[in-house]
């Protein structure tokens, strides 16, 4: 019953930290973790097991490690003297967290290598001008198009084009040269 | 100013409220124009956070008329993101196929 709390416990402060460093929850302090997990554990331990998941988590994120690696891994943890490794409780603890968030992390790793803004939503809409004030006016269709672009965990920024037919083709051409460049890449590997 | 008969092909593609508000108001209805693209693609093999990615990278740059000036918008997309822009301009160069 101790161990399966104890598990437990481990369990959600992986969450918590995972919550934080990954998934952009940063009300989910180290204070908070203890408050709620740790309670009664000095603030100077806590610490040390905060820390010591926190860098495990970040080494086998970092590795992306897979089911046999994470074993190793893990196995080499366990063994270490002198309270620097892991417990085999907290291991398994581990095991089963990667298992199930392994695939979200790397996701929010891979996003956050992204340091430009991406597109978010794009729409459009199509006008022909039938008068103007000045000058004349073609009747050809002019495209509208707005962008809607922003980084992770910011808000959204919208950029309004105005495209006449040569503008849209000009752009539908370096997409195709893109593309065919995409195919090359995706082909050869 | 213009008076627009606007041809909506898809009743969705509505332009966002705020954008066409600040337009509007007080001015003459100015949208930028699209003056070039450019764009960078490649593989992401490595960061500080993830030893090996094997990440497609796609990046594009807008260079667009502003009044007197040019400015540079930057982007990054994923490839279903690209992918998902590459079909709204054909839809929408379908659409000016039909009034051209």
């Amino acid at each position: 019953m101790a161990d399966a709390d104890s598990q437990r416990c481990v369990s959600a402060l992986l969450n918590g930290i995972t919550q934080r460093l990954y998934y952009g929850n940063t009300e989910i302090t180290e204070e908070f973790l203890k408050n709620e997990l740790y309670a009664e554990m000095t603030q100077g331990e806590f610490r040390a097991l905060h820390d010591k998941m926190r860098t495990l988590l970040k080494s086998i994120a970092s590795a992306d490690m897979d089911q046999a690696q994470l074993e190793a891994f893990l196995t080499a943890q366990t063994r270490k003297q002198g309270g620097s490794g892991v417990t085999p409780e907290q291991a398994a603890a581990l095991a089963r967290f990667w298992k199930a968030h392994r695939t979200r992390v790397r996701e929010s790793l891979l996003a956050q290598s992204r340091w430009e803004p991406g597109l978010r939503g794009l729409k459009w809409r199509v006008d022909l001008h039938t008068s103007a004030s000045r000058g004349q006016v073609s009747n050809s269709p002019v495209a509208l198009v707005e962008l809607e672009l922003g980084r992770a965990g910011e808000s959204s920024e919208f950029v309004c084009l105005e495209f006449d037919e040569q503008k849209v083709n000009l752009v539908l051409k370096k997409m195709a040269e893109l593309q065919e460049s995409i195919d090359s890449v995706v082909h050869r590997s | 100013m213009y008076t627009l008969l606007s041809v909506n092909t898809d009743y969705r593609t509505s332009i966002h409220y705020p954008v066409l508000s600040r337009l509007a108001v007080g001015q003459t209805l100015m949208v930028n124009q699209l003056v070039d693209m450019e764009w960078k693609f490649g593989v992401t093999v490595g960061t500080s956070e993830l030893q090996k990615t094997g990440n497609i990278f796609l990046q594009l740059k807008l260079v667009i008329r502003k009044g007197n000036t040019t400015e540079n918008v930057y982007m990054e997309l994923t490839l279903p993101q690209f992918y998902n822009f590459l079909h709204e301009m054909e839809r929408a160069k379908a659409s000016m196929d039909c009034f051209s």
